[in-house]
């Protein structure tokens, strides 16, 4: 009630609420100037850059997008192979469950995976991955936004 | 008179002829060409004034008698050549001519049927091996070789041409040449084959001959990715890494054989069954796989089918695994 008693007027009043949303206009525009400056990706980057067919390869998916990602139960990643362009492998059409979010990483954290290399062409590889945005594990899989990994090969 | 001789017909041909005032021979000896000859008369005196002896070939050397060559041609001595070479096959004259000192000439002509009459060649033909006058579609197992048997009395040198036809591709050659049936794109019956020589002089001879084109077997087989179908052919067929194909047996048996008696199929060239199975599977391991089958049947025939498979990668599939 002190602190009211301080405006003597109503004008006075007013003019503390503009300052203050000014400041919060300045704070704001700061705290997005820098956020959008900050790395809005996903990191997938392979254990080596080099693999033969028939062998495992480990993987690390770190989310450094403010959203949570999350991955298809179907089809979780593509091999691509450059060839001189870009050409995703023909993969088994037929997946015998439903398409199904089963796991989803939060902002910030880090997976691991290890993946069996089934027999691909000799050449340059990337590994593709769909995700689906701020779903929740059980939810139908809708692809939002692809990351690509590092390039490897394949001997 | 004349006095004819033929010592060795197509080769030499001699004859006489006894004039009034002078003896004179005509003899006809062949060059390397059959229709090539030289004629030489030989003239006498029984006075010994002889001046001239001459020999002339009265009809038209451009027609249809002998041309080319020196003839007519005239002697000062007892003997007197000439050669020529025959324009076409046909009878001709040739004349011989003595003259004496006194003026008093003899001529005796003759006209010849041999020599410049070309024989007609005579066609014939036969299947290599002998009894086997057929050959299977699509294969070159056996090779059917038609052997050109035919003949000329004036000569093998004298066929120009051989022509072959019935079964594509027909052939032309020159002399005398064998014909190998190609079977490809033929399909099974009897076809007839006409063989047709002819010599240089354009006389020609036709002989004809069936041979029989008999249905080979065929192996093919179909695919699918169950057991029991639905089987597809397999071009353009695509399988999954490291999961079971299937194959289907849809091979036809040659013309007179009843059944397969040998399947071997093979993947990559390593084979995966050869126990005469109609159906059978395989995993395929690489993205892209040969498929071969090999039959046989009870007639001994043999036939592979190739297909090449493409296998989609398996479903993408990853283990979370701690950092």
């Amino acid at each position: 009630m002190e602190l009211f008693k301080t405006f003597k007027k109503p004008k006075d009043l007013l003019l503390v609420i503009i300052l203050i949303m000014i400041a919060g206009g300045i704070f704001w525009g700061i705290w997005n100037y820098y956020y959008h400056a900050m790395p809005q990706q996903v990191l997938v980057i392979t254990e080596k850059p080099l693999y033969t067919s028939n062998t495992e390869l480990s993987l690390a998916i770190k989310d450094i997008l403010p959203n949570r990602i999350c991955f298809s139960s179907c089809y979780p990643y593509f091999f691509e192979r450059k060839d001189p362009k870009w050409v995703a492998y023909d993969y088994n059409n037929k997946c015998d469950h439903p398409d199904m979010i089963e796991s989803c990483l939060e902002p910030d954290f880090a997976k691991f995976f290890t993946i069996f290399l089934p027999s691909l062409d000799p050449g340059v590889h990337r590994i593709l991955i769909p995700v689906a945005l701020n779903k929740e594990v059980g939810d139908f899989f809708q692809r939002d936004e692809v990351y690509y990994s590092n390039d490897f090969i394949v001997e | 008179m004349n006095i004819v001789k033929l010592i060795n017909k197509k080769k030499t041909i001699v004859f006489l002829v006894l004039l009034f005032l002078s003896l004179g021979f005509f003899q006809f000896a062949d060059t390397s060409d059959p229709l090539s000859f030289t004629i030489t008369v030989s003239c006498s005196d029984p006075d010994g004034d002889l001046s001239t002896c001459e020999v002339t070939l009265p009809i038209d050397p451009t027609d249809t008698g002998p041309n080319d060559g020196i003839c007519p041609e005239s002697c000062a001595s007892d003997s007197c050549s000439c050669s020529f070479t025959c324009a076409a096959p046909g009878d001709w004259s040739v004349c011989g001519k003595a003259t004496d000192a006194e003026g008093l000439t003899d001529e005796d002509c003759s006209t010849e049927t041999i020599g410049c009459v070309n024989h007609p060649p005579v066609a014939a033909f036969s299947c290599d091996p002998e009894s086997c006058c057929y050959a299977y579609t699509d294969s070159s197992n056996p090779i059917l070789t038609l052997i050109n048997s035919s003949s000329d009395p004036d000569g093998e040198d004298d066929i120009a041409f051989s022509k072959w036809k019935g079964v594509r591709p027909s052939s032309n050659c020159p002399g005398l040449c064998d014909y190998t049936v190609q079977t490809s794109g033929l399909s099974s019956g009897n076809y007839e084959i006409s063989l047709k020589v002819i010599d240089k002089s354009n006389a020609s001879s036709v002989a004809t001959g069936t041979i029989e084109i008999k249905q080979d077997i065929m192996a093919d087989f179909l695919c699918s990715m169950d057991e029991e179908g639905p089987w597809e052919d397999c071009t353009g067929f695509k399988g999954i890494q490291k999961e079971y194909i299937y194959f289907k047996d849809i091979s036809t048996v040659s013309e007179g054989a009843e059944y397969i008696t040998s399947r071997i199929w093979e993947l990559d060239g390593d084979a995966f069954s050869d126990e005469n199975e109609a159906t059978s599977s395989v995993k395929l391991l690489e993205r892209s796989n040969i498929i071969k089958l090999t039959v046989k049947d009870d007639a001994g025939r043999t036939d592979s089918a190739l297909s090449t498979l493409k296998a989609r990668l398996p479903l993408p599939t990853w283990k979370e695994v701690a950092p």
